[in-house]
């Protein structure tokens, strides 16, 4: 619509020119892809240090005999994560993200690029380690696994909510050290399932396996 | 979180629609906010003025509005506002769930609140 205000000319402009769409986009590309190759991809979000990678590692141990698996591993600088997940002896590929604190669909889409999808049939993508930013941010995986730890204290849930909305499964890792650190799993797993009454909620101690074989069941992979 | 990027992408959107309208100036500035975004509107418009200082959209009006999350059950067919439950009552937090607030179900999908739109662009030419 055109207004004319005092001599000068004003045009108003109505848009919906989204600013996140360009990712949802891309998300979908990949999920496309991975569905075409019959490859299911689960997206691992977690704080730093919650123990992603340890997790990952145990789920590509107990795993790597029944399913063809590939790691994406995203870090914003080292190959640690890769390496250890390495020497599971499967497919992995480090993406780096530089300085961003997040995994994007672009980013996962490069790396799918530079996978061999006919040989695999489960894919993890380990995001980097943040309960903010990933959240906004779907790669296109069929699943999103929350992992917090006991050692992160008793607030971790209800201070991130938003992360678990989208969970198909939260893991309270850790566990053995639960009661030197005074906090409760059991809250913790009030807390995600008030807020996403539909995900499923698993306690491990990643370092020796505890509980890994529930995240696969939950995971149904 | 990511409310500079978020506003370079505003700036450069709206810079670019001025320039294909010829514009003299941009004056006003509209964008819709979803509450289940990760984005901040206080820093939003720090970085969206900062983005716009020097160009002919400085000195716009700058009109941020949050949209209300809205769910869908696929059990009772409910559209409307998300439920917010009281996690602990000694931290007086309110939380969003995804638990449909007339029948209970948990098939609850979210339709709106996580986007962010350029709802207008006002033009002086």
């Amino acid at each position: 619509m055109r207004v004319i205000e005092g001599g000068e000319e004003i045009l108003d402009i109505e848009l919906e020119e989204s600013l996140l769409a360009r990712n949802r986009e891309l998300a979908e590309k990949n999920r496309k892809l991975l569905d075409e190759k019959g490859v299911t991809a689960i997206d691992v979000m977690g704080s730093i240090g919650s123990g992603k990678t340890t997790l990952i590692s145990q789920l590509v141990r107990k795993l790597k005999g029944r399913r063809s698996i590939a790691v994406i591993a995203g870090d914003l600088t080292t190959t640690i994560d890769a390496d250890r997940i390495g020497r599971e002896g499967v497919q992995v590929v480090q993406v780096n993200t530089g300085k961003e604190c997040h995994l994007d669909a672009h980013l996962v889409g490069k790396a799918l690029e530079e996978m061999d999808l006919d040989a695999i049939d489960l894919l993890f993508i380990e995001n980097v380690g943040n309960l903010i930013c990933p959240g906004e941010f779907p790669l296109g995986a069929h699943k999103r696994l929350v992992v917090v730890s006991v050692t992160e204290g008793p607030y971790m849930v209800v201070k991130h909510p938003y992360i678990f909305l989208d969970a198909s499964v939260a893991v309270i890792n850790k566990i053995d050290l639960a009661e030197a650190m005074g906090v409760d799993p059991a809250k913790l797993e009030k807390d995600v399932l008030k807020i996403n009454p539909s995900a499923r909620v698993v306690r491990t101690n990643a370092l020796t396996g505890e509980g890994v074989d529930e995240v696969i069941q939950a995971l149904e992979i | 979180m990511h409310e500079l990027s978020v506003a370079q992408e505003i700036a450069r959107t709206v810079l670019r629609i001025a320039s294909e309208k010829g514009a003299k100036g941009i004056t006003r500035i509209e964008v819709e906010v979803g509450k289940l975004t990760f984005l901040g509107i206080d820093q939003l418009r720090f970085w969206l003025e900062a983005c716009l200082e020097g160009t002919i959209g400085a000195g716009s009006k700058l009109v941020f509005r949050e949209i209300d999350p809205v769910v869908r059950c696929r059990t009772c067919g409910y559209e409307g506002g998300i439920k917010e439950v009281e996690v602990d009552p000694a931290l007086h937090l309110m939380l969003p769930s995804l638990e449909c607030p007339t029948c209970g179900s948990t098939d609850v999908e979210i339709v709106s609140g996580r986007d962010c739109l350029i709802r207008r662009v006002e033009l002086s030419i």
